[in-house]
């Protein structure tokens, strides 16, 4: 067996298990520095894999595969950026720990986006959850504040966990199988009530697990006082894969339930949609922590995902992904930006430290002022493509409400982006503050790789939505 | 040099324009020539390609493809030719003027305002040339953009208020309802392609064909029509080149110039469909222009006096495009006067924003209680400010009269007398409020505490503004050629 050949078979297994693995041995074992490299060369590890898996031709699961692409790019440019932060924020002895359990909560996100064995995806979120709980706590002896964050992170960890392996349990009892496929060909053909039951649990806990409104408060919770180091990690790429899942899940429902059943879901789909679009996008605009916002923020986008979803057709489903992976370039950007601009790295990043941004980090600035412009839907961003699918299915459908969210969304997003931007390029930076720290250039590849994103795939959104295309066949069954 | 050739020099130049500007910041005669042959070449590319249109070519040229058929596209569509050269020539005025005024003033980042200026003037030829709604829409938003440091160029608090007023505004109003009302047309209508008669006409009920007028409208922010006409009034404080850009040349103008386009473009004969909005929105119109005008007369400073004018002077722009043509009229009076009313527009308020910028940089005097006298000392900066203020109350053989009287022929088409009333008595207002000014500093004598040296303005400045006043008699030999070229708009020539 070739190399490439090993690596295409055990994909799966090197993406999810080898995090974990060296995350567990970064917590027991190493020191700082060793954390730093063994971290480097896990996020070389998973875009290595993740282009030999992209390069070499067609996935029988395009949906895992195009998240994977997307989650690694988000990982490895965080990663790259973590060990500098984590230096100002932790002594030496915390330092590996907090790496250990970013690589534990990124190995158990990159399981959740890939697999289609539920009891396996419900294991993976339980740990990715735990995980993040624990990272949260590491911040505790700083300020007492992170222990009710942490704590009800294992709290929601531990519901969903349950709600989530009884619907599972369900669809065993009915389906006698545990893969996502097998489970929608064995109850396709006779839609009863226990599938019905089984997605509806599985749907609820995953609407948690992926802080979709209205479950979102705890996800902005935990991001305002998450290690600024890894935070990346837990708002964007932890959330983003319980969303995929919830996408995939979703397509479960339409193919095991009933017609009236699968109605009813898509338009409760919706409902949570309209409420996760006008919640985050308004809180958004009172937040006064940047890592809030852009939690806040990723649960708008989420909102505006599950419109086009539950919208129906390949088309909706193209909107969805196009939605996910612009909102996550944009939280990115907004993430990795807070903490460049935060001189004494605290659990909180209040957006004060934003002030007088441009004119000490330009550049940071500057791919800032991309993603605020990213939040607001501009043309020629990746997110305004997505936001056009996304209302063009809803009105489509004939949903005018559910277009009127997105639209308030935007409109809300206006007021975010602009005081982003005003903070940045009009107000002066007062000495309390102090000046931005050094050592952005460990930011650059986060910076660079969302800005890319968002402009390039603004300008053609081609490859993107191919690739979405290609899930949303594979998911629907659309021709 | 072929039409598509054409198109694609007067997309890319301002973008050219602006980086070769800034990175030419020093030395600063290296600067100011960049600038001024930036946007004389881009006047000259414009002017080229409304000739070649005049001689029947026609072109269109794609730039990207965002996702299948949303294109970035742009044609070569007469209205949005004329407008494009007519943007593009008074740009080049405008640049002209800019450097005089940078230097009257040591200006502390002229390159900056220059390099926004070339971008803000490239997003208007963008949104004049854009051969769909998609097309307009990203240029409009990039204008709103690009017009920002514009006006808070001026580095006071009030300047900076203003333009991120102006700036959440058209952002806000153009996301919340210009794009629904695209995406909504894009589903009902299956393209956005501009189409002369109409792209929704005959594929849209009354009642949507209304909601979406009121949603264009609205959208529409810059057109300032009651009550986003506060971006303007608010904006009043901007330094001379940036109320000159912005009220005369992009955004202001832009906002008239969409109402135009999607009243002819995209409604056509739908707009009898959505008579109800229609009229509501021109009744609207009427209101701001009346209302505009008379608040004019609270106003003792030059500048904002002018902005309410402004006001005032766009409103008859989205009266003449929701005027239209009447049902079963052989001739598109409404849109005609729209059309004329927005050319002659950008020529009285260029001379006029030039002309108090002059005043202002000059003798420092800001109000028109200090003008007594003054037309003695600056009489090229005067006569021109004359022109601007008999141009904007509609005295013949100035620009600003044809488009009154086709305003009137339109409102008579369509039995809405009120409406040539209120256009002549917002006429009269605008004589009033801009010419007893003007007369007083011409004629009245000059106090005797006024030390103000004979026209200290520099010929950089003289020149666009002398240049910009002759432009308002131009309508007059240009008025033929331009009536042909508009035909379009509905069939037959007006």
């Amino acid at each position: 067996m070739s190399a490439l050949e090993f690596i295409r078979t055990y994909a799966a297994t090197l993406l999810s298990l080898g995090p974990i693995a060296v995350g567990v041995a970064l917590t027991v074992l190493a020191g700082a520095r060793m954390a730093v490299a063994a971290s480097l060369a896990v996020a070389l590890g998973i875009v290595g894999v993740a282009l030999v898996l992209a390069l070499s031709g067609a996935s029988a699961d395009p949906l895992g595969a195009g998240a994977m692409a997307l989650l690694a790019v988000v990982a490895a440019t965080a990663l790259c950026a973590a060990g500098p932060v984590l230096s100002r924020e932790f002594d030496r002895r915390t330092q590996p720990i907090a790496l250990g359990l970013a690589l534990m909560a990124l190995g158990a996100a990159l399981g959740a986006a890939q697999t289609r064995d539920l009891l396996r995806l419900v294991i993976f979120l339980m740990t990715g959850g735990i995980a993040v709980a624990a990272l949260t706590s590491l911040s505790v002896a700083r300020e007492r504040a992170v222990a009710p964050a942490a704590f009800t992170a294992v709290l929601v960890t531990v519901c969903a966990g349950a709600i989530a392996l009884c619907g599972v349990g369900l669809f065993y009892a009915a389906a006698g199988a545990f893969d996502v496929t097998a489970i929608a060909t064995s109850l396709s053909a006779s839609p009863g009530r226990e599938g019905m039951v089984a997605a509806a649990l599985l749907i609820a806990a995953l609407v948690a697990f992926a802080g979709v409104a209205p479950a979102h408060g705890w996800a902005a919770d935990v991001a305002a006082r998450t290690p600024h180091g890894t935070a990346s990690i837990v708002i964007v790429v932890a959330r983003i894969a319980a969303f995929v899942a919830l996408i995939r899940v979703y397509g479960l429902t339409q193919a095991v339930t009933g017609s009236g059943a699968a109605t009813a879901f898509a338009l409760g789909c919706a409902c949570l949609g309209a409420i996760g679009v006008v919640a985050g996008s308004l809180q958004a605009i009172g937040a006064s922590d940047a890592r809030r916002l852009a939690a806040h923020a990723l649960t708008a986008q989420f909102g505006c995902a599950l419109i086009g979803l539950a919208a129906g057709g390949a088309d909706g489903a193209v909107a969805a992904l196009f939605v996910v992976a612009a909102g996550a370039m944009t939280a990115l950007a907004l993430v990795v930006g807070a903490a460049a601009a935060r001189p004494q790295l605290g659990a909180a990043a209040p957006m004060s430290a934003l002030d007088g941004l441009a004119a000490q980090r330009p550049f940071v600035a500057a791919a800032m002022g991309v993603a605020a412009f990213g939040l607001t839907g501009a043309p020629l961003t990746a997110a305004f493509l997505g936001k056009w699918l996304s209302i063009e299915a809803a009105l489509a459908r004939g949903w005018y409400w559910a277009a009127a969210a997105i639209v308030l969304a935007s409109f809300a997003a206006v007021f975010v982006a602009g005081q982003i931007i005003e903070r940045m390029y009009f107000r002066e930076r007062s000495a309390q503050i102090g000046p931005a720290p050094a050592g952005a250039l460990s930011m650059a590849p986060a910076l660079l790789a969302a800005v890319t994103a968002t402009l390039v795939f603004g300008w053609n959104g081609a490859a993107p939505l191919e690739a979405a295309r290609l899930a949303a066949r594979a998911m629907t069954g659309a021709p | 040099m072929s039409v598509t050739t054409l198109l694609s020099i007067a997309i890319v130049l301002p973008l050219v324009h602006a980086g070769l500007v800034a990175l030419a910041s020093r030395p600063p005669g290296l600067r100011d020539v960049v600038h001024i042959v930036g946007a004389s070449a881009l006047a000259l590319v414009c002017v080229l390609l409304l000739a070649s249109v005049g001689q029947g070519d026609a072109g269109r040229i794609v730039a990207a493809e965002p996702l299948p058929g949303l294109e970035l596209a742009f044609n070569t569509e007469p209205l949005g030719v004329v407008f494009a050269a007519v943007a593009a020539g008074l740009g080049a005025l405008c640049a002209l003027y800019t450097v005089g005024w940078m230097r009257l003033t040591r200006d502390p980042a002229p390159a900056r305002f220059m390099a926004f200026a070339a971008l803000a003037l490239g997003a208007t030829v963008g949104v004049a040339l854009a051969a769909n709604l998609f097309t307009f829409f990203v240029f409009y938003e990039a204008l709103s953009i690009a017009t920002f440091p514009l006006l808070a160029h001026r580095s006071n608090a009030g300047a900076g208020r203003a333009a991120a007023f102006y700036l959440v505004l058209m952002l806000a109003l153009a996301m919340g309802a210009l794009l629904p009302a695209i995406i909504w047309t894009s589903v009902v209508a299956g393209t956005l392609e501009f189409a002369a008669g109409g792209l929704l006409s005959g594929r849209v009920s009354p009642l949507a064909a209304n909601v979406l007028l009121v949603l264009y409208v609205l959208g529409i922010g810059m057109a300032a029509l009651f009550p986003a006409h506060r971006w303007i009034t608010a904006a009043s404080g901007a330094s001379a080149p940036a109320s000159a850009l912005v009220f005369a040349v992009t955004a202001a103008s832009v906002g008239g110039f969409g109402v135009l386009r999607i009243a002819a473009y995209v409604f056509g004969p739908a707009l009898h469909d959505a008579a109800i909005a229609a009229n509501g929105v021109l009744a609207l119109a009427i209101v701001t222009l009346l209302g505009a005008s008379l608040a004019a007369f609270g106003r003792r400073n030059l500048s904002e006096r002018l902005s309410y004018l402004c006001v005032a002077q766009l409103s008859a722009i989205t009266a003449g495009a929701m005027l239209g043509p009447a049902e079963n009229a052989q001739l598109a009076a409404g849109w005609f006067a729209a059309a004329l009313q927005l050319i002659a527009y950008g020529a009285a308020t260029a001379t006029l924003c030039f002309a108090i910028g002059a005043i202002e940089a000059a003798s420092g005097f800001k109000d028109f209680d200090d003008l007594a006298g003054l037309g003695r000392k600056m009489p090229w900066v005067f006569a021109a400010l004359a022109l601007g203020a008999l141009s904007f109350a509609g005295a013949p053989p100035l620009a600003g009269a044809f488009p009154k009287l086709w305003l009137m022929i339109a409102a008579a088409d369509h039995g809405a007398l009120w409406t040539g009333l209120a256009i002549a008595v917002g006429a009269l207002l605008s004589f009033a409020a801009l010419t007893a000014p003007v007369a007083r500093a011409l004629f009245a004598p000059v106090p005797t505490d006024h030390e103000v040296a004979p026209d200290r303005a520099p010929l950089l400045i003289i020149v666009p503004t002398v240049a910009a006043g002759a432009s308002t008699l131009l309508l007059l030999v240009w008025l033929h050629p331009i009536t042909a070229f508009l035909t379009n708009l509905r069939g037959g020539s007006p």
